[in-house]
């Protein structure tokens, strides 16, 4: 490592190649904190060549190396599991440019989500990707995890809204993908990949017109049940809500205990549903939706009247996850995702899995795409509980395949699921996508031990993880939401 | 069988006896079928629960669902939702050694493992046989209309591209955005007078009654209605295009991609040549060009340095003598490609030489 900061360090500036404990540490994990392990020098290039060049010297020393933005994934996705060189993006955080005719907005990949945002909206256009943590993530991060948010229900996922992307490869070279590329969609399979096939340096992505009317409105029901059946109607009847979010009654104790976003306490759920677009559309969507909820058992129906009403309800739903920081001091988030037609049964299941392993389990999701969110609250430092968390983990997984859904629906597979892997796939399935990766990273150097199960080579142990099978526990931060 | 470049072919894989729906799930708006089923007959049979698969490949009665996938055809429904690569969720395909292989999955929202769906999406055959599918579908539309505006013909290719893409701009959530010339033939459309630009709306009858006047507007132009079967003829017209328009008296089918004012420009001057029609949101044009004007069309490629285009259709053997990708790709993405190639098809059986590395 000596010899890669003597080599960097003159490129890069003192500090832009860190050794000391003290400064690699905070690199140990990203927002699943059950993972850690410390880098032993962190890197950070502020252009495409620096990061190539920092490539090129860790592939010439067999060194591994793990792309990093903000560290907020929650499936370890930024963790250095193999130890290695840390490249972090964070200084790599402007937006190049937008064109208002074509929609578009050039951007180093350390930009902050929301930043994208805010640098289009003079012109009336944003960039649709929202995940939990769209003020603190990076771009760089969105597009290795191909990550979601509540308005991805409509807009779809961040590999919608990329364009072109410029890829610093194993070998340090570079590589510009682009959705206009013939042949294969490269573009596709990069997008997603959890930072293996390379690391994106810069990014063109699309930018969307902001709606000319939003409306947003809280559905409080008896239960999730009939609160689940409202959001499939909704969908079969060709309505189109931008987001469909659901709270469960312990979800919304913590809700009101800690931030008071007004949800009526005695509710079994409630259903926080999006529209937009143009005003009669808007209008008659809103018609739709009135009747369905009405005829599915909606208790009433609140409509925010204006922005800081807005504002409140789906503040009650972003900081959900951080309000849970108040009542335990572990957090396991779990991301499996079910047909939405299967969420009553998953819903149902969920609980007796809780009461089973005798966990506090609390439920919000994303009910338009039946992407689950089960919150196990629990303390770390109970062995016991421990135990039963990763037991419940690994039945819930099962569950999401069982009813014909999958085991990551924005968060990523990362250390966290890799070896639940086979749950969902067989081993020609795994064998093939494999065969890809190593196509790319063909040494194995970039960002090791994520996405598939680890194999064991000839007389080459098994990698073994700090709390193997340890599900995702992450750290309950204020402000953080999924 | 004729996209990309000639493939050598000792024996070919007939899918369409792989035909069907395997399950459709109503109310999550899926459906799992057999490749070989095609898009027309899926789209019948989803009719009578009104919903819709949202693909438009020319002539969807001989168009199958692997194959519309392995071509990766878009069709001309705006971006992005409607391209084979928003829509398919899962499949299954033969790779070249016989191992049966699963990808994706039957949810709308799915980040588990690598994206081998999207690498198969446009591989025109060359990583294994699709077998089946799992798709996304909609809620069949309430209505539709189109909104069509006279481009003013005295225009040069700069302010072409600039006021397409302002007048497309004054429409709100448009189903599809097409860009038409003169002399295409296409039903609806008086032949004389310059491009013309066709907004779709469709969904709610509220959302398909839109007409925003800033088109107009921004067009400079008159706007006319297009509603009822002359609505869906045009649009079947626009569909069909590629198969009905290349290959007659030798012309050549191209595709063509590029950011939309690029691509526009670009539109713009190869219909000097012949018919191009441009989707800008989808960054595509597809033009057709009689096969002796190719090295001028070539030129007006040459004029945008964002702009490539692929020649997708050729009469008899013109595809053996003349390159087929413009320009061909970097050798960065030819050699990351035919690494993927050589990953899934170690010994180049699937399709040999019809993708460029």
């Amino acid at each position: 490592m000596e010899a890669l900061a003597a080599e960097l360090r003159p490129l890069l500036g003192k500090h832009g190649f860190l050794l000391r404990p003290e400064h690699t540490l905070p690199y140990e994990c990203d927002g699943s904190t059950a993972y850690r392990s410390a880098p032993q020098a962190v890197a950070l290039p502020r252009s495409t060549a620096e990061v190539a060049l920092v490539v090129r010297a860790c592939a010439a020393a067999g060194v591994p190396f793990t792309a990093r933005g903000a560290g907020t994934g929650l499936s370890g996705g930024a963790t250095p599991i193999e130890g290695g060189v840390v490249i972090s993006l964070a200084g790599m955080n402007r937006v190049l440019g937008i064109d208002p005719g074509e929609r578009t907005a050039r951007c180093q990949t350390g930009v902050v989500n929301l930043e994208i945002s805010r640098a289009a909206a003079p012109f009336g256009l944003f960039f649709a990707p929202d995940p939990s943590s769209q003020s603190a993530c990076t771009l760089g991060g969105n597009i290795a995890e191909n990550s979601g948010g509540p308005h991805c229900f409509k807009l779809g996922a961040t590999t919608s809204h990329i364009l072109q992307v410029t890829v610093v490869l194993d070998d340090g070279e570079t590589v510009v993908l682009s959705e206009d590329d013939a042949g294969y969609d490269l573009l596709g399979l990069f997008v997603g990949s959890e930072g293996t096939l390379g690391i994106a340096t810069e990014a063109t992505v699309r930018l969307l017109p902001v709606p000319e009317t939003v409306e947003t409105l809280l559905a409080p029901f008896a239960g999730l049940v009939p609160a689940c059946e409202a959001v499939s109607r909704i969908v079969a009847a060709g309505t189109v809500p931008v987001a469909m979010e659901m709270l469960d009654a312990a979800t919304i104790e913590v809700v009101e205990a800690g931030i008071g976003a007004g949800y009526p306490k005695d509710a079994g759920a409630v259903l926080l549903l999006e529209l937009d677009g143009a005003k009669p559309a808007v209008a008659r969507q809103r018609a739709d939706v009135d009747r369905i909820l009405g005829e599915c058992g909606a208790l009433e129906i609140r409509v925010a009247r204006d922005a800081a009403e807005r504002e409140l309800l789906w503040r009650g739903r972003k900081f959900a996850f951080g309000a849970m920081g108040r009542i335990s001091t572990d957090l396991y988030v779990q991301d499996g995702v079910v047909p939405r037609s299967a969420l009553p049964e998953a819903i149902a299941e969920v609980e007796r899995i809780g009461k089973r392993h005798d966990l506090r389990v609390a439920n919000v999701f994303h009910a338009g795409d039946g992407n689950l969110h089960p919150c196990i609250s629990y303390d770390g430092r109970d062995e016991d509980e421990k135990a039963r968390v990763m037991a419940a983990s690994h039945e819930l997984l099962s569950l999401c395949v069982r009813l014909g859904g999958v085991l990551s629906g924005e968060h990523g597979v990362g250390i966290e699921k890799r070896d639940s892997l086979d749950l969902l796939f067989g081993e020609d399935d795994l064998e093939a996508m494999r065969r890809i990766r190593d196509a790319w990273n063909r040494r194995g150097l970039l960002n090791p031990g994520k996405i598939l199960p680890v194999r064991a080579g000839c007389g080459e142990p098994r990698a073994a993880l700090p709390e193997r099978g340890m599900p995702g526990r992450v750290a309950a931060i204020p402000g953080a939401w999924i | 069988m004729e996209l990309g470049a000639p493939a050598r072919a000792d024996r070919v894989i007939d899918l369409g006896g792989l035909s069907g729906v395997i399950e459709h799930h109503v109310t999550d708006l899926t459906v799992e079928a057999w490749a070989g089923t095609t898009v027309g007959a899926l789209n019948r049979e989803l009719a009578p629960q009104r919903q819709l698969l949202a693909l438009d490949p020319p002539l969807p009665d001989r168009a199958t669902l692997g194959g519309v996938i392995a071509a990766g055809d878009p069709g001309f429904r705006a971006v992005p939702g409607s391209r084979p690569r928003d829509l398919l969720l899962g499949l299954s395909a033969v790779l070249a050694d016989g191992t049966r292989i699963r990808s994706g999955g039957r949810v709308v929202k799915n980040v588990t493992g690598y994206e081998l769906t999207k690498l198969f999406t446009g591989s025109l055959g060359t990583l294994g046989a699709i077998t089946r599918v799992t798709l996304r579908l909609r809620a069949l539309p309430e209505a539709s209309r189109t909104v069509v505006a006279d481009l003013p013909v005295s225009d040069s290719a700069h302010p072409f591209a600039d006021r397409v893409l302002a007048a497309a701009a004054a429409a709100p959530g448009p189903a599809a955005v097409a860009v038409v010339p003169p002399g295409t033939g296409l039903p609806g459309l008086p032949e004389d007078g310059g491009f013309r630009l066709a907004i779709r709306f469709e969904g709610l009858r509220e959302e398909a009654a839109m007409s925003p006047d800033g088109v107009a507007t921004a067009a400079g132009g008159v706007t006319e209605i297009l509603g009822g079967p002359e609505e869906e003829q045009f649009w079947a017209g626009v569909r069909d295009f590629p198969a009905v328009a290349p290959g007659r008296d030798g012309t050549l089918g191209l595709a063509v991609h590029g950011p939309p004012k690029a691509l526009l420009r670009t539109a713009w001057r190869l219909a000097a040549l012949g018919p191009p029609l441009a989707f800008p949101d989808q960054r595509r044009a597809i033009a057709s060009i009689p096969a002796e004007e190719f090295e001028a069309a070539l030129g007006a490629l040459r004029e945008e340095p964002d702009v490539s285009a692929v020649v997708e259709t050729a009469p008899g053997d013109w595809k053996r003598n003349h390159p087929v990708f413009h320009p061909p790709p970097s050798a960065a993405v030819a050699a990351l490609s035919g690494r993927i190639k050589a990953a899934l098809d170690p010994d180049g059986i699937l399709a040999p030489g019809r993708l460029p590395f």
